[in-house]
């Protein structure tokens, strides 16, 4: 493999977490390649957000190690490890509420902010010329994502699905290599639904991104997820392309539970 | 002014040029409102003003600048601090001591900013030991995952009991280092300040007369402020983990420690308070402070800083999860609000000829977050309007008539209660009188990098 191509891997090497005695997540194994669209799928309190809360540093996993294009991430706190190129939505959404739309992903895109005071303070040109490109990028973000029109409003004056796609936008606002979405469907209609499913697709495309993907509907996964990796309390049970999960034992015995023998 | 100000900032004319333009317009205005102040100081200071009026006028200055300090702490990082008052005296003590011990009559600017230099480099050195000692201790880390803590009481109790060995016996014995440390970084501080004082007079000699005063005041001011940010720091590292509730109880004892080492300490004038100060802050003064403090905690506020210091305040997790130092702009508006905390308190000491630790107590924090509150969280419109009402109201139900007198804080309590029940998110609720121009663009302007970074 050459560096460059070494650069663009999310490597997930038999990750585990327990909480006390409770065992969330166990050697739990998964590579995304850049461009790649991977789904996360298993039932209710599988660990699929606990193996997220570990990708992006919420937690530090107990055990096994995760590499990003080459380079340990575990173990670092959220905000670095987002800097390293890995960038989440959340399963609840979470906007910053009393912001603006236009602002969510402005304070996302902008790291000009934890620089000195003093630019603050004076308002240098350089302070002007930099939130100037700021805003302009990020409404470039919103064009891009379809949300220009509302830049304005308060962000929590959304409708629901409006506000997943900001949460997206400010998530791509980062520049990430690698993006998870964490039930980005949840709650939404039949139509909008289809909407994402584009959505997905066209970031992918567009930004060559790695896309792991957390969802329940599973005509969206099926649809979508060229891979998909299924998980049951906390263990991966199995991997595969779509059409082989399908037909799975282990995944239908997982969901609809076994028969009576 | 603020307002059209705050329009120009719009980008309308492409990110190229606007930037000496922005500036410009943005730090002319400042000088120009600073001049309106000397005719209203005349009248305000005039014989048909009266010096009733006239105080109450200076208490409505120092109140709206320890509101709109607590603002950007309180409602901009959302951060509920109840230690506002320990910052303010923090910079009241320190600016009223050197006043008293050093600036001879406001006449010897470059001797008062040796004692903040001084104390600066003595701060710095024992700021750097601990620093040294808690690298030490984090490390011991990967020995052990409960080295650390173990180490840490050792370290207290060894600390402790010098100290008491060392209070014990009139002569430090020689194995204290603890404590022999310590007056060693005071007699440093003492040598380095007396060496340096004659040659600072003199040079001080060597400024133009008019100089002088202001210069040494505005030294007092800024250090007074400096002083309270740094221990703005030192409390607001640790006590800024917790949230809520938690952090509201760190902030009140941090600063009844404070108030109590400030009692307890002779140079200081212990529990009887230090007088005479000398008397120097007046109404231009004041109001100089007022207007420039409000416009630098607009400029944080309403900045990408204050932008992501607002994201912060909305969701931590969401925040980090963006990248955003989380710590670091909780820390940034703490030790902003701080130092005009000290500011105020500063120029309160001056003006008030004595002062004593009892004013900072908790009564006072309360005061200035009921002014917070009552005038919007995240409004800084809002805390001077309501720094105003709240510091005149007391004032006008004393003057009604003499029957209110004896309930007047009665009255002032229900109208409190009535205010926050009509308007229970404060009086202007998070808005402001003015535009804040935030994420408000003009057309967006296209790049060249196209449109979104990849």
């Amino acid at each position: 493999m050459t560096p460059a191509a070494a650069d663009d891997v999310l490597r997930i090497e038999s990750v585990g977490r327990t909480f006390g005695g409770l065992v969330a997540v166990s050697n739990f194994s998964l590579t995304l390649q850049a461009g790649q669209l991977v789904g996360l799928i298993g039932p209710n309190g599988a660990g699929k957000t606990t193996c997220f809360n570990l990708i992006t540093g919420v937690y530090p996993p107990t055990s096994g190690r995760i590499l990003l294009g080459g380079q340990r991430i575990d173990g670092r706190p959220p905000a670095q490890i987002n800097r390293a190129g890995i960038a989440r939505t959340f399963q609840n959404i979470r906007l910053f509420q009393s912001l603006t739309v236009l602002d969510n992903v402005a304070v996302a895109y902008d790291r000009s902010a934890e620089r000195g005071l003093l630019g603050t303070l004076l308002r240098t040109p350089r302070f002007a010329r930099l939130r100037a490109s700021t805003e302009s990028r990020a409404t470039a973000i919103l064009t891009t994502l379809g949300l220009a029109d509302q830049a304005h409003l308060v962000s929590n004056s959304l409708p629901y699905g409006g506000q997943r796609r900001l949460e997206i936008a400010r998530a791509l606002a980062t520049s990430p290599k690698f993006l998870l979405l964490d039930e980005p469907a949840a709650g939404m209609n039949p139509n909008e639904k289809v909407e994402l499913m584009d959505l997905i697709r066209f970031i992918r495309d567009r930004f060559g991104l790695g896309v792991l993907l957390i969802e329940h509907d599973m005509k969206l996964v099926m649809s979508v997820c060229e891979q998909i990796t299924v998980l049951d309390h906390g263990e991966t049970i199995a991997v595969g392309k779509p059409q082989e999960i399908q037909c799975d034992p282990k995944v239908i015995e997982a969901y609809l539970g076994t028969t009576d023998n | 002014m603020l307002s059209r100000r705050s329009d120009n900032l719009a980008p309308l004319d492409g990110p190229s040029n606007s930037g000496w333009r922005t500036t410009l317009l943005s730090n002319v205005p400042l000088p120009l409102v600073l001049l309106l102040l000397f005719p209203l100081g005349w009248v305000v200071q005039g014989d048909a003003f009266g010096p009733y009026n006239e105080r109450i006028v200076m208490l409505v200055g120092f109140n709206i600048i320890l509101a709109v300090s607590l603002q950007l702490i309180n409602g901009f990082s959302g951060q509920f601090s109840l230690g506002h008052a320990g910052f303010m005296a923090v910079g009241a003590y320190l600016a009223a001591y050197p006043a008293r011990e050093y600036a001879h009559h406001f006449d010897d600017p470059l001797a008062t900013l040796l004692f903040f230099v001084c104390l600066g480099i003595v701060i710095g050195i024992g700021g750097g030991v601990i620093y040294g000692l808690f690298a030490l201790l984090r490390l011991s880390r990967s020995i052990h995952r409960s080295l650390p803590a173990a180490l840490l009481v050792l370290l207290l109790v060894w600390i402790l009991s010098d100290f008491a060995q060392a209070g014990r016996s009139d002569q430090t014995p020689a194995y204290c280092i603890w404590t022999r440390g310590l007056g060693l970084l005071a007699q440093a501080f003492s040598s380095l300040l007396a060496s340096g004082s004659p040659a600072a007079g003199r040079a001080s000699a060597a400024l133009p007369q008019f100089i002088r005063q202001p210069l040494c005041f505005l030294v007092l001011l800024i250090g007074g402020g400096c002083c309270a940010a740094v221990v703005g720091f030192i409390v607001g590292l640790p006590a800024l983990r917790l949230r809520g509730d938690y952090l509201a109880i760190a902030t009140l004892g941090l600063s009844e420690i404070i108030r109590i080492a400030i009692q307890n300490s002779q140079p200081l004038g212990g529990a009887l308070g230090l007088t005479p100060i000398p008397k120097y802050t007046d109404f231009v003064w004041l109001y100089g402070a007022v207007i420039v403090a409000i416009v630098l905690i607009w400029r944080v506020a309403y900045s990408p800083k204050g932008r992501a210091i607002m994201a912060v305040r909305e969701d931590e997790i969401a925040a980090a999860a963006i990248g955003l130092n989380t710590t670091q702009y909780k820390v940034t508006a703490f030790v902003i609000g701080a130092f005009f905390a000290g500011v105020a308190g500063a120029l309160f000491s001056l003006h008030e000829r004595s002062i004593t630790p009892g004013y900072f107590g908790i009564q006072k924090s309360i005061e200035i977050v009921v002014m917070v509150t009552l005038g919007g969280l995240g409004s800084i419109s809002g805390a001077v309007l309501a720094a105003i009402v709240l510091t005149v109201l007391p004032e006008v139900l004393r003057n009604i008539s003499p029957d209110v007198v004896e309930y007047r804080m009665i009255i002032y309590s229900l109208l409190l209660i009535v205010m926050m029940l009509v308007r229970p998110r404060g009086l202007l609720g998070g808005w402001e009188l003015w535009p804040k121009r935030l994420g408000r663009t003009g057309a967006p302007v296209p790049t060249e990098e196209g449109p979104v970074p990849a």
